[in-house]
């Protein structure tokens, strides 16, 4: 008896043993890219976004864009001799990870400048200790209004949640001719503060909006949401999400005979919106910051070489990422410490980055075209691009 | 609206048997919470996906090799996590199986990556059939129904009509007698952890297709919804678990239809798993509940 | 005449508690032997760990000659070995024409062969057969006894291994129940190790008996001799 009580517990210490080692495995160790300690001098950027968990393509992309940043600064002997190295941490899109994420890049890694590539809920969690800290911080793509307030050390290289809320609702109205919406949105910081931009703006035109509800990330069924939508009779779907339920909405949308147009925020801007909607994603438009078409050399180098790297396309978040580790190497030409680099940021004006040519305003944010691009036989392309203040 | 709604409820609520009759199964056998059944349900989507695309297998084979797959990992799972735990603390049990899904989760992730997977093109393009008064259904829809029926009618089939499904009731009913049967146990504990794996796999599939969606964590939510159902149907009642499973499927197409300012889709399952709980712990078909 | 069973320094305990302390007792082809004793002796534990039921912790069991220590409880079934359990474990939401198949569970037989195994047990106990299609829950306790013991004999099992059939019966009851198992042992040549605490009926039936007390046998022989041993008189007979 004695005998199988220890063979429980053996049991039982093997499975908790095998269970830590495995999530261990997986869990938040950092990764480091770029420059190793060697002669040269090195500058730590820290980075933090969902490396891991239900957005870890978002996060994954991001670190990607950031990479290929750091290498190609790197490979043209750095800012000014000094060379970058990437620290990533995994934050999961939680904002209590985020929170020891960033806490370790500033203390631990004693980091000189941080890029989020995370979204709202997380981004707006560190925002005290990194104002505090005074290390400063671009936000690639997280578009919650609160982001950059309360100090001068976060700077944000994609516009605000209204910017193309605002955009979109005139559009819509003015270009498209709809005047009725029902609108979908995720229940996070950046699903509502879109939400309520896109929907004071179409009020504020003469439209309306019969049907508003949220949803939560990871939900798959759309149903019963859009067969309501379909009872309301909208002249269009409004989705201020990502694109993993966009999919999901556009296809149910298609099935349950829902056939109004499916517009969306720059959460949809990424090929996996195609390849988990399939053909029902036809047709949906969509803001974004960043245009794949352009012509310009800095975004056809950039779609090349990420190509390359990572054998897929890039995608928004990639690509604002890419950005924001760009503004921070250009804000170093004047120095690597801390406070040149939030300086240097400040005075950012006209910077050629792929998402367009961005200058940050009094408030911290980038001001750049707001772009629309449509889903057209099964690839995104470009419809047109309007300048915001 | 309101038919479309029901007709949306009645389609997830099939899905939720398939997933809670393995649940349900396992519970009569050895009154045991088995929480990483909806592992199972993942590893059957990705079963059926990686006979698809590495197997090249046409869609109806990789569904049934995806069922005996998960069946097999099933049987796994009772050996490795709950056997030697067979007369410990139902809280051990519990934890073994929690230990089970995070493993099984991480493998998955490391292997397939973390992200969401969209179901191999497997020349099944969805069509939406009008059934009049606005009111329609898509062919996934018909397979998730159809499938559930077939499933469920085989099972009982199984059950009823046969010596080993015979042995499979004696063994759930009372297992000292059981084994005086003559009947091997370990041998009814393993067809009973396959079967309900398989049905939990052709859930798992079934539902990957209809939202073209794959990923390491989908088995979690339906897991502890299947859990609710299991509960509210009476744990060890297979009936109660269809009628519970169709119960919660309406419920949450209505609820989010209708009063989803009120509460979230998602969390009706867990308030009926509360209410029943407090009202009728035995569930609506359940006989005497073991205290855990 | 050759053992049956032959159990040889037998010990079983749970944890700390010892309940069978070594003991020795054998069955012979066609013999009906009893083990009597007090609540709590180890007549159980001692059959339980004869089937496989309980790990035997030191000792032997044999079964036709055959050392059959600790296997599984199927496979000794398989061999024909039956037990009618205390508290007669008979499935109570299957109905009794169900339970009876199950008895047959192991046997490769038709449903001729199955049919003719059925209608011999409810010659037996021909109350079986007025409630055939009845669930066995809701039978009678002597019902379900009968149905237990009706169940073993579809086995057609060499030896026939009871443990307490009598409990919780009235007197009459038991008599009918005892009497059936003469029958069977004499009709059949069924060989049968019989557990009972009322030592008056069992004495009765058996030919030999052994007596049991904290685990060990204190006593044995031939069930004449038994009866009127002043100890036992005293301890089990009431007199
Ligand atoms: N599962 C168990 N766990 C712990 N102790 C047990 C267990 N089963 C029996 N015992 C103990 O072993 C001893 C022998 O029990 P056993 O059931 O074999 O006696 P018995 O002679 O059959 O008694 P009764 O006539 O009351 O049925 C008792 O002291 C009992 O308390
Ligand atoms: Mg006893």
């Amino acid at each position: 008896m004695k005998k199988t009580i220890g063979k429980r517990l053996t049991g039982i210490g093997a499975i908790c043993l095998a269970t830590m080692l495995v999530v261990a495995g997986c869990g938040a160790s950092s990764t480091t890219t770029g420059a190793a300690a060697g002669g040269d001098k090195v500058v730590k950027i820290g980075f933090f976004g969902p490396l891991s968990g239900d957005a870890a393509t978002d996060g994954v992309h991001a670190k990607n864009g950031a990479e290929l940043a750091v290498d190609q600064i790197n490979a043209q002997g750095g800012v000014k001799g000094v060379k970058l190295q990437l620290v990533a941490e995994d934050d999961q899109a939680s904002s209590k990870d985020a929170l020891n994420a960033v806490q370790k890049l500033i203390e631990q890694e004693k980091v000189s400048a941080l890029v989020s590539g995370s979204y709202s809920g997380p981004t707006k969690t560190v925002n005290p200790i990194v104002q505090k800290s005074k290390v400063p911080m671009v936000v690639s793509y997280a578009v919650h209004p609160d982001i950059t307030k309360g100090g001068d050390y976060i700077y944000r290289a994609i516009y605000t949640a209204d910017v193309q809320g605002d955009a979109m609702a005139e559009y819509a109205q003015s270009e498209l001719g709809l005047k009725k919406f029902a609108v979908l949105s995720q229940d996070n910081d950046y699903g509502v503060s879109i939400q309520q931009a896109f929907t004071a703006k179409v009020k504020e035109l003469g439209g309306s909006v019969p049907v508003s509800r949220s949803f939560k990330s990871g939900d798959k069924d759309f149903n019963p949401l859009l067969t309501a939508i379909k009872g309301a009779g909208v002249d269009a779907i409004y989705v201020a999400g990502y694109y993993n339920e966009a999919a999901q909405i556009c296809q149910q949308a298609k099935q349950l005979g829902v056939n109004v147009p499916v517009l969306g925020s720059d959460g949809f801007d990424s090929p996996k919106l195609i390849e988990l909607g399939g053909a029902s994603t036809e047709g949906v438009t969509f803001t974004t910051p960043f245009n794949r078409d352009e012509p310009r050399d800095v975004v056809k180098n950039f779609v090349k070489t990420y190509k390359e790297k990572f054998k897929e396309d890039p995608d928004m978040t990639a690509a604002q990422t890419y950005d924001s580790v760009e503004l921070i190497a250009q804000a170093m030409k004047t120095g690597s410490d801390t406070e040149s680099i939030a300086k240097g940021l400040s005075q950012t004006k006209d910077f050629e980055g792929v998402t367009g040519n961005i200058s940050f305003n009094a408030q911290h944010e980038a001001v750049k075209p707001v772009i629309f691009v449509k889903v057209d036989q099964g690839k995104f392309v470009f419809v047109k691009s309007i300048s915001t203040k | 609206m309101f038919w479309q709604q029901i007709l949306n409820g009645l389609t997830l609520g099939s899905a939720y048997i398939l997933i809670a009759l393995g649940l349900t199964m396992v519970y009569g056998i050895l009154n045991l919470l088995h929480f990483a059944h909806g592992t199972v349900y993942m590893v059957g989507a990705f079963s059926s996906m990686v006979a698809i695309i590495y197997l090249k297998l046409p869609f109806p084979l990789a569904f049934l090799l995806a069922m005996v797959l998960a069946g097999l990992v099933g049987i796994l799972i009772e050996r490795i996590a709950y056997r030697p735990l067979r007369n410990a603390h139902p809280i051990n049990i519990l934890i073994s199986g929690i230990g089970i899904t995070i493993i099984l989760e991480n493998l998955f992730r490391l292997f397939f990556g973390a992200q969401t997977r969209p179901f191999p093109n497997v020349n099944l393009s969805s069509k939406t059939y009008g059934l009049g008064n606005g009111l329609s259904i898509t062919n996934f829809q018909i397979y998730i129904l159809v499938t559930a029926v077939v499933l469920v009618g085989l099972l009982q089939i199984l059950i009823k009509r046969t010596k080993v499904g015979t042995a499979l009731v004696a063994t759930s009913q009372d297992m000292k007698a059981a084994k005086l049967m003559g009947i091997d146990i370990n041998r009814m504990v393993a067809l009973t952890f396959f079967l309900g794996s398989a049905l939990a796999a052709a859930a798992g599939t079934l539902v990957a297709l209809y939202f073209n969606a794959i990923y390491p964590t989908m088995g979690s939510m339906p897991g502890l919804k299947a859990f609710s159902v299991v509960v509210l149907g009476g744990l060890g009642s297979i009936p109660g678990t269809i009628i519970g499973g169709l119960f919660l499927g309406v419920i949450e197409s209505l609820g989010a239809g209708y009063v989803q300012t009120v509460i979230d889709a998602n969390a009706i399952a867990f308030v009926i798993l509360i209410l029943v709980l407090l009202i009728k712990p035995t569930g609506l078909f359940g006989k005497k509940i073991e205290k855990v | 005449m050759s053992k049956q069973i032959a159990v040889k320094g037998l010990e079983v305990s749970y944890g700390s508690v010892e309940a069978v302390k070594g003991i020795d007792l054998d069955v012979e082809n066609g013999e009906i032997v009893t083990l009597i004793g007090a609540n709590g002796a180890g007549k159980t534990s001692t059959l339980q760990a004869i089937l496989g039921l309980e790990r035997v912790k030191a000792g032997r069991v044999e079964y036709l000659g055959e050392t059959i220590t600790n296997q599984p409880t199927h496979r000794l079934v398989r061999r024909g070995l039956a037990l009618v359990p205390e508290g007669r474990h008979v499935f109570p939401r299957l109905s009794v024409n169900d339970n009876l198949s199950l008895g047959a569970y192991t046997r490769s037989i038709s449903k001729a062969e199955l049919q003719r195994l059925k209608e011999k047990v409810f010659l037996l106990f021909p109350r079986l057969l007025e409630r055939k299609q009845q669930m066995a829950g809701t039978l009678s306790g002597g019902e379900q006894q009968m149905l237990a013991i009706g169940r073993a004999m579809m086995l057609s099992p060499k030896v026939l291994l009871l443990d307490e059939p009598s409990m919780g019966l009235a007197p009459i009851v038991v008599k009918s129940i005892f009497q059936t198992l003469k029958r069977i042992n004499e009709e059949e040549k069924l060989t049968i190790l019989l557990v009972e605490q009322n030592a008056k009926m069992a004495l009765g039936l058996a030919g030999r008996g052994y007596v049991m007390e904290n685990g060990k046998i204190v006593l044995q022989g031939s069930t004449d001799i038994l009866a009127h041993d002043p100890g036992v008189m005293k301890a089990y007979l009431g007199l």
